[in-house]
């Protein structure tokens, strides 16, 4: 019964740490060497440190997609398990 | 316990925010010292701490007026599309409805480097850099998804009688919706916005790619306190508190009302949307 709200839990929990900045740019800045780099971080930085705003178009366009995956598998495990 | 560990990281910002600047840069910190409110005059009268090149900080009260607008004004306007939506989601059968509705979350799935980068370009060419404005039009999506998902829970709770009986009088749809049906979900409806309002006034990554140093928002700015002069652990610790004090009056409302029922019933959709 509880299927589909663990999926849709699992989804946006997934989604929001998967996207995480805020921490990692106040506190490491993405270092020490590229430890704590998330997607966010990198992007952040290539496009609007480096200004490599064309790399960091195509680099949010693979992000997008890859959430766009994970998201669709998620979703039709929720839509499953509410027909049920 | 529990409660200590969360209080935890605001007493640790609390404490360096009562000393002297000297005593918060020092290692190994000093524990014990004659409490002083140096920090916060100097935070709330606009003074920054390094005047001789403050070229790159500017004083707290602008930033925070900046939040306090961006905030306020994405409240307004979330509230004025996302009412309208949730009440047309929860009343008619639209085509394809159920697709409206995972389209209306979709942004909150999306991490917002994407659309930032984007945006940011947009905003050049339009010169809509560096203004308020732009800020509230992103902030709006990023928070619509939990006002018009939670809205309209809410106002599938409230019975298709009363409404019924509103249009028998001749009441108009816009009329029943503004006289009857939201006065009866009122407290949810302002909890989710107050909600919303929280989540503009705290992100961070929207404001720092698109304003400037003239329409930073507070956390931009005690980001930026961080920087180049050095840890200035005082007046981060004081601008850090004065900016729980919003947030906290709003989590104070919330537990002083004792008849959250609307909410309580939907903490799950609540939960869901607003963990960040």
């Amino acid at each position: 019964m509880l299927a589909g709200i663990i999926a849709v839990v699992t989804l946006f929990r997934f989604v929001d740490d998967f996207r995480v900045f805020d921490i990692m740019y106040v506190t490491t800045g993405g270092g020490p060497g590229t430890a704590t780099y998330t997607i966010s971080i990198y992007g952040y930085q290539e496009s609007f440190k480096y200004f490599n705003v064309g790399y960091g178009s195509a680099l949010s366009w693979m992000i997008n997609v890859l959430v766009l995956i994970v998201a669709t598998i998620l979703f039709r495990g929720i839509l499953r398990a509410a027909r049920r | 316990m529990i409660a200590f560990v969360f209080v935890a990281p605001i007493i640790w910002m609390f404490h360096p925010s009562i000393q002297e600047q000297v005593e918060g840069m020092a290692y190994p910190s000093v524990f014990w010292s004659k409490p002083i409110l140096q920090a916060y005059i100097a935070v709330i009268q606009g003074v920054s701490q390094y005047a001789s090149h403050s070229g790159n900080v500017s004083p707290f009260p602008l930033p925070l007026r900046n939040s306090l607008t961006i905030a306020t004004g994405c409240t307004l306007l979330v509230a004025l599309l996302g009412i309208p939506a949730a009440y047309a989601l929860s009343r008619f059968t639209l085509r394809r409805g159920q697709d409206i509705q995972f389209f209306v979350l979709s942004p909150r799935l999306m991490p917002r480097i994407v659309p930032v980068i984007a945006l940011y370009l947009v905003f050049r060419s339009v010169n809509l850099l560096g203004t308020l404005q732009s800020v509230i039009l992103v902030e709006t999506v990023w928070v619509i998804p939990l006002v018009v998902w939670v809205v309209k829970t809410l106002f599938d709770d409230v019975p298709l009688s009363v409404e019924e009986a509103g249009l028998l009088d001749g009441l108009s749809r816009p009329n029943v919706l503004v006289r009857t049906t939201i006065p009866l979900a009122i407290r949810g409806i302002v909890a989710t916005l107050l909600l919303s309002f929280v989540f503009v006034f705290n992100d961070l990554l929207t404001p720092l790619v698109l304003t400037s140093l003239y329409s930073q928002t507070l956390p931009v700015h005690i980001t930026g306190l961080w920087g180049t002069y050095g840890l200035a652990w005082t007046s981060i610790g004081a601008e850090a508190i004065l900016m729980i004090i919003p947030q906290l009056s709003t989590l104070l409302m919330f537990l002083e009302d004792r008849h959250l029922e609307p909410f309580d019933s939907h903490c799950f959709q609540g939960s869901i949307l607003t963990t960040r």
